[in-house]
């Protein structure tokens, strides 16, 4: 009898060293959450092109901020020098007209005498 | 207490625009006898420039084009031009009395006389005003009524007389009629 006790001994120690071992450990809070949403994410990322990423979009967004000021600047240019050249035509028309005026002078003032 | 602010606010502003007021110049015509002779006329011109435009256009002239050049050179000098010039396509387009509106804004002492040629046959009419400060041309009025015909210039600023002489020669006009308007207004300022 005391043979078969020390026999079963081991036996058990395994049996119990193994059930510890395989026993079903319960998973992390969220686990099964976070394996799910990195599987969706991963899904998205094939599916999604480069220019919906997030840093594409901000770069895109600059090129076209510096774009539209870069034509703004430009047609403000266009328009000041339009101006420009419309204010000096006007003295020049000024100018001529005031030389004919004084001829106009000069030419009464000479009939007179 | 606001409301005193707001009052002060709106004064200030006020007299802040007067002196801009007072160099910008005046407007002789009537906007009203502006429209009805533009209507009229066949052709007409009408420039405004006070001293800030005269400045910004001073900016696109060629200094290399000798009209150009020369018109720099007077412009430089000048706070306010006011142009207008009518021609029609008949006579008696316009008023006399509209003419000697124009003539009583400068019979005072600001403005003397130079030239005054009338004449009894067509009616037609030729005024140059000067306005003289410590014997310097600060302002020139010209007004010629023609049959067919109506100008007026009004020009505030620095003006010598041999700047008008630059002007014979260039924008068409001949040499030895600016240097005898010239001439004349020097004898006329002494």
């Amino acid at each position: 009898m005391v043979l078969r006790q020390k026999d079963e001994q081991p036996d058990r120690e395994l049996e119990e060293e193994l059930r510890a071992k395989l026993g079903r450990i319960p998973a992390p809070l969220g686990l099964k959450s976070r394996i799910l949403a990195e599987a969706r994410a991963r899904e998205l990322r094939k599916k999604k092109p480069l220019w919906f990423s997030i840093p594409f979009a901000r770069a895109v967004a600059l090129v076209l901020i510096v774009v539209l000021g870069a034509a703004v600047v430009l047609e403000r240019e266009h328009q000041r020098r339009v101006e420009g050249e419309r204010a000096k035509e006007q003295v020049m028309l000024a100018l001529r007209i005031t030389g004919t005026a004084l001829q106009t002078v000069h030419n009464r003032v000479s009939e007179e005498r | 207490m606001r409301t005193k602010l707001w009052m002060g606010l709106f004064v200030c502003l006020g007299l802040l625009a007067l002196p801009a007021a007072g160099q910008s110049g005046k407007q002789l015509l009537p906007p009203a006898l502006e429209k009805e002779l533009a209507s009229k006329a066949s052709e007409s011109s009408e420039v405004t420039l006070d001293k800030k435009m005269l400045a910004f256009a001073s900016k696109f002239m060629n200094s290399k084009d000798p009209d150009e050049a020369q018109a720099l050179q007077l412009i430089q000098k000048l706070d306010y031009v006011y142009v207008r010039s009518y021609e029609f396509k008949k006579s008696n387009m316009y008023k006399a009395e509209d003419v000697d509106r124009i003539r009583k804004q400068f019979e005072n002492a600001e403005w003397f006389p130079m030239i005054r040629e009338r004449s009894s046959q067509d009616g037609e009419s030729t005024d140059l005003y000067v306005h003289m400060v410590n014997g310097e041309m600060h302002g020139m009025v010209i007004l010629n009524a023609e049959a067919e015909e109506l100008t007026l210039v009004y020009i505030l600023g620095t003006i010598h007389p041999e700047d008008l002489e630059h002007l014979g020669g260039n924008f068409g006009i001949p040499k030895h009629a600016a240097k005898a308007a010239s001439k004349k207004m020097t004898q006329g300022a002494k």
